[in-house]
């Protein structure tokens, strides 16, 4: 014989249905709260980050000395990938990256960094991808291996 | 980038009297600010650059004061410092949120001399004699405005990120609009975004005040 189990009627349980506190309500609505980014300890350094503009390129040279005389910076890290030779395979890929007094002057710092890019071919859709595959391959083989999508 | 010329003018920085003379058309011909130059320079501006060799420097760091919550501050800013750095790094005032580069989700409203406006969009200098009021005034110790009250009993809130934002574009609104309708409140709350969708929880408390108060 099954036992019939259910939950009692809504307002008599203890713990489900019943209101609770907004214990961050007021901190968080007043503006109170300190989120990570809110945190200012003397001394911190700001940071902004040099991306790769195009979709597929080659770093052929690049010089950071520009941005670490610029005024404020503190200090200039080269990505791994920001290493000259480097082939980056998406806008945005990490190159550089510049610490500085005031965000303003990060900025500055990444506009001073001097970098050429050899600029590559990159695929849209399938009609490139086709293009790609029929042509004549002084492309790495890599390159067919990465279409996504059907492919007849 | 390719470009590694720079194309500012080589005016040597213009310092301003922070007054009502400030002209931001004449401040970006005269200031060696970089990315301005090219843009909006005149003809006249344009041929003393090709005839001079092109050098970026900042326009250098000033002090001004700015009226916030009531109180004077002396602040440190370039020219192209904006309202909401000063406001967050300088005066420790974090309620106003830098979420987005695009200055588009309304989580840096403050209010300028009663009107609500975004931090973001606003230089710091050209803020100089005016009255700012950031959300932390709507706070006194335990003491809370009607409107934070109405965000925490409808829980219109969840991460929070957006929630100062909102609350303050809320003040401005009902201060215009004390018997809003909703689709008043719907359009007059229009310009603030919210990521984790709190917009049921803000809309019923401000129905509630516009009603007629909590």
């Amino acid at each position: 014989m099954a036992r019939e189990i259910s939950w009692k009627p809504m307002g008599e349980n203890t713990i489900i249905g019943t209101d609770v506190a907004r214990l961050d309500g007021i901190e968080k609505a007043s503006g109170f709260a300190k989120y990570a980014n809110d945190i200012n300890t003397p001394g911190t350094l700001y940071g902004k980050v040099l991306t790769c503009p195009h979709a597929h390129a080659k770093i052929v040279s690049l010089d950071v000395e520009p941005a670490k005389k610029t005024p404020g910076v503190k200090a200039v890290h080269i990505f791994d990938g920001g290493m000259v030779g480097t082939e980056l395979e998406w806008e945005g890929a990490l190159v550089a990256a510049v610490a500085a007094e005031t965000p303003e002057q990060a900025e500055d710092g990444v506009r001073a960094i001097k970098i050429e890019y050899e600029v590559l071919e990159h695929f849209v859709d399938e009609a490139d991808l086709k293009g790609a595959e029929s042509g004549p391959s002084q492309e790495s083989p890599r390159k067919h291996q990465r279409g996504r999508g059907s492919s007849p | 980038m390719r470009d590694v010329e720079n194309q500012a003018a080589a005016n040597p920085p213009v310092t301003r009297p922070p007054d009502g003379n400030f002209n931001r058309r004449d401040f970006l011909k005269g200031s060696s600010a970089a990315a301005v130059a090219t843009a909006l320079a005149t003809s006249a501006t344009e041929a003393q650059d090709k005839q001079t060799k092109p050098n970026v420097v900042a326009a250098k760091a000033q002090k001004i004061t700015l009226n916030v919550n009531g109180k004077d501050h002396e602040v440190t800013a370039e020219p192209r410092t904006l309202l909401l750095t000063v406001l967050r790094n300088q005066l420790n005032l974090t309620g106003c949120k830098d979420v987005d580069e695009r200055d588009a989700a309304g989580a840096d409203t403050v209010m300028i001399d009663g009107k609500p406006v975004l931090a973001g969009s606003r230089l710091a200098i050209e803020c100089v004699g005016k009255k700012i009021k950031t959300v932390e005034s709507l706070r006194n110790g335990d003491k809370i405005d009607e409107v934070i009250a109405g965000f925490v009993k409808h829980d219109g809130l969840q991460c929070g990120m957006c929630t100062p934002g909102f609350v303050m574009a809320t003040r401005a609104f009902l201060d215009k609009n004390p018997k809003a309708t909703l689709e008043e409140i719907q359009a007059g709350l229009g310009g603030n975004i919210c990521r984790c969708g709190t917009y049921d929880g803000i809309t019923k408390c401000t129905l509630e005040l516009a009603k007629g108060g909590a």
